[in-house]
């Protein structure tokens, strides 16, 4: 490449997006290596596609883990990219090889962290505190939901913050099914708010507002859903400064003869050629663990366990976010009114932590927070899977199963417990010794090990979800088991963070505050990679929030470098 | 829309099914050294009676699935379909009798559930090999235990014949009278098939219509949330454990 960059970023998902969107609009000259391919949501989102039209009704398989019509193009397995676990760990690494990375494909859900998310050691002794507070991050906050479009509300509840007035766009009504999970809420003291999600119900920009139908997950060609691909990589195309290369898989940093990092190697997904390209700056948003593995493949006389990793922390302090899930079936949701119940196809209402007194007075035996989330209704149209409905009334066949479809179908409610991980040392990805991936890169391993804080709290999601069904006259649908059972597959939240945590020291962590690597300032890291620790609170508003702020300074640098 | 090579409707394969019935044989019963099931006290007699589970080839699926990047927006399916005319025969007097026509709508084979049935027991991908490795044989098992009572295929079998059969697999199955006979091939093949043609039947324009579904069309403006008939709904069945509508 003949051109002259200043940085280059790998990936191009909300942590790259953030940073080529700030980098560019600040006149920095920016090279962005996406590993996937080049990708459309304008052409390529099935809008309104029924499943009917879909093979198998849409039904998931391993080639589109979310049913077909997900837009992330690779998922729990990539061609030709395989990882492996330790024996006895099922970890689940979830992949988007696409321009726009996983933000075609994510939930959407964007809570702020709040104070007490930052300081978790100070509070009751565990994993380690962010060098960043809240308070340094509330106006990159507030300047990243601006840009990124979150609609909900201010309630003022303990540790999760308020945006300033006129910040947020005003959240779509409640659903009948989520007026009646808060009505069992209500009177069981436990609060139940809308949700804040990045989804436009006002127009932003050239992004419309939602209009209420076809699921996110597709992605969304009118731009109402945020991904990287219809907001900030446009936006940073358009100054003329962000030079785009997709099909282009970063696999290590090339430093000169003192250690400095200098440029990336990438390959051509196309050609299989092995390229170079230098800068003085370089973004890793690889996403956290793709990221830990480059900076491992990084090896180097003056960096011989990889580039970042002197303090041995890279792939360490692994965490994905605490699972399960409590599914109920509502008899006073049967045979009820029909009324267009889809919405923004997210959940408008949730439950956010409530337990914090509880927890300050020792009553609860596990120490960190978790939310739920729920779905079900008619939020989503008839799928492939409603046969068993009968099920629920001694099966049999002919019109009296059709009945019962009738009857039953919008009556069960999904809820998802989601907790904040620990940090353990039993968890984390290093470079598998022996397998090696088409490219002959050796492949991340993942080694796992709950603590009994996730289980206890996975066993406190089970007992709430059971209170409020069964306070509403339903039934749960799944048995009582021990947590260990019922707690999701570790990464299959995909929320995966903290394999280059940021900390106060060189010695026990990989980045500063900045996100800047302690053993190569040149070095930026953009991704999930760097929290500290890892909230109930869905990981990405603040990973675009940190990318934000990190990429500003470096603009800043970068040009008064320039003024030199 | 699933491309469908083979399109056989019911007027057709009843055609076909009246050359096809002199070939008759008759089901052997199940036998002690069947392995698959136990035969032990566990299993009344009225299902130790049913004819054996066949032990037929199951066509092996070598075809690629859609792979990772499959066109989403003009979806195509590109595996063949697996069904000959004698099991697409059996699969559609099965569906419509597990879905047959009413006031709200017609029978799954008028909307072309048995398509959707070849399509999903001919796709390359472990969940549905496993439904593959029940429903082919299930379907010939169909016609076996037809010829022994009635010495017809089972498309063929009267009615009230059909609803026999049908009555024993549900009563296995859903009345459950031992874990053993719920585990019986037949009775998993009727659970399967029950489940699969519910679901092809309800993803299709005719089932959301007959199911009452509202959405999947733009909203201009806010969303407007529940109708007022809805709330009420809501607020009285709120009301009878206690509780107020928020």
């Amino acid at each position: 490449m003949s051109d002259k960059f200043d940085v280059i970023i790998a990936g191009s998902g909300a942590g790259g997006g953030m940073a080529a969107y700030v980098l560019a609009k600040a006149g920095v000259k920016v090279l962005m290596l996406e590993a996937g391919r080049d990708y459309k949501p304008l052409e390529e989102t099935p809008m309104f596609n029924s499943n009917e039209e879909a093979p198998l009704r849409g039904a998931s398989t391993p080639d589109k883990d979310f049913g077909y019509y997900d837009s992330a193009i690779g998922g729990w397995s990539v061609e030709g990219e395989p990882y492996t676990s330790e024996d006895g760990v099922d970890f689940k690494w979830f992949r988007a090889r696409m321009l726009g990375g996983r933000t075609n494909h994510w939930a959407r859900h964007s809570p702020r962290f709040g104070p007490y998310d930052f300081k978790g050691k100070s509070r009751d002794g565990y994993g380690v505190n962010w060098p960043l507070s809240y308070d340094d991050l509330e106006s990159w906050y507030t300047k990243t939901e601006k840009i990124v479009g979150v609609c909900g509300t201010n309630e003022g509840l303990e540790n999760h913050p308020n945006s300033p007035t006129g910040v947020l766009q005003p959240p779509p009504k409640p659903r009948a099914y989520e007026l009646m999970i808060k009505a069992a809420c209500d009177d069981l003291d436990i609060p139940c708010i809308p949700a804040h999600y990045a989804i436009l119900t006002r127009d932003l920009d050239d992004r419309k507002a939602c209009f209420y139908a076809t699921p996110c997950i597709r992605g969304c060609s009118i731009g109402a859903a945020f991904q990287t691909t219809t907001s900030l990589i446009p936006a940073a195309r358009e100054t003329g400064n962000l030079t785009l290369k997709a099909d282009s898989t970063v696999y290590e940093i090339i430093c000169d003869d003192g250690g400095k990092a200098i440029g990336v190697r990438y390959i051509d997904g196309k050609t299989g050629e092995r390229l170079a390209v230098n800068a003085p700056y370089i973004v890793l948003a690889a996403s956290a663990c793709e990221t830990a593995r480059i900076l491992l493949m990084s090896k180097h006389k003056k960096h011989p366990n990889g580039l970042g990793n002197s303090s041995n922390h890279v792939g360490k302090n692994l965490m994905d976010t605490v699972g399960t899930n409590i599914s109920g079936q509502y008899p006073m949701l049967e045979n009820r009114p029909r009324y267009n119940e889809e919405g923004m196809n997210s959940p408008h209402m949730y439950i956010p932590w409530w337990g914090y007194e509880q927890q300050k007075k020792g009553e609860l035996d596990f120490p960190r927070g978790y939310h739920i989330e729920m779905s079900g209704g008619w939020v989503t149209a008839p799928d492939v899977g409603l046969g068993w409905l009968p099920e629920l009334n001694g099966g049999g066949y002919g019109k009296k199963i059709k009945a019962d479809i009738r009857r039953y179908f919008g009556s069960t409610i999904w809820m998802g417990g989601r907790g904040e991980m620990l940090p353990n040392e039993d968890c984390y990805c290093a470079l598998d010794p022996e397998v090696k991936d088409k490219n002959g890169l050796p492949v991340l391993k993942f080694f796992w090990k709950w603590s009994k804080h996730e289980l206890n709290q996975v066993a406190h999601m089970q007992k709430t979800g059971r209170a409020i069904i069964e306070r509403l006259g339903g039934k749960a649908l799944s048995e009582e088991k021990p947590p260990e059972e019922l707690i999701t597959a570790p990464g299959s939240i995909i929320h995966e963070v903290g394999t280059t945590r940021m900390g106060f020291t060189p010695q026990d962590s990989v980045v500063n505050k900045d996100g800047r690597c302690w053993d190569a300032n040149n070095v930026m890291i953009a991704d999930g990679g760097v929290f500290a620790s890892n909230p109930h609170k869905n990981p990405t508003l603040t990973i675009m929030a940190l990318s934000m702020r990190n990429s500003q300074k470096l603009a800043k640098e970068i040009k008064g470098a320039r003024r030199r | 829309m699933t491309v469908v090579e083979t399109k056989i409707t019911r007027r057709d394969t009843l055609k076909w099914m009246a050359i096809a019935t002199p070939l008759i044989m008759i089901g052997a019963c199940y036998a002690p050294e069947d392995d698959e099931i136990k035969i032990s006290s566990e299993i009344p007699e009225k299902y130790r009676k049913l004819v054996k589970w066949p032990d037929i080839n199951i066509p092996d699926v070598t075809h690629e699935g859609y792979g990772k990047d499959p066109d989403l927006i003009l979806p195509k399916t590109p595996w063949p379909l697996l069904l000959n005319a004698m099991q697409l025969n059996a699969c559609v007097a099965l569906i419509d009798l597990l879905v047959p026509a009413d006031d709200k709508g017609p029978a799954a084979s008028e909307v072309g559930v048995q398509h959707f049935m070849n399509e999903w027991v001919s796709a390359p991908y472990p969940s549905q090999s496993e439904d593959r490795e029940l429903i082919i044989p299930g379907l010939q098992w169909l016609d076996d235990e037809a010829k022994k009572r009635g010495n017809v295929v089972f498309a063929s079998l009267p009615e009230v014949e059909q609803i026999a059969i049908l009555d024993d697999l549900s009563d296995g199955f859903d009345k459950a009278p031992s874990v053993a006979v719920r585990q019986m091939k037949p009775m998993q093949f009727f659970g399967k098939m029950r489940r699969l043609s519910l679901g092809g039947y309800y993803t299709t324009a005719h089932g959301m219509e007959d199911i009452a579904y509202i959405g999947n069309e733009a909203i201009a403006g806010d969303y407007p949330g529940p109708s007022d008939e809805a709330l009420k709904h809501l607020s009285e069945h709120l009301a009878k454990v206690g509780l107020k509508l928020p």
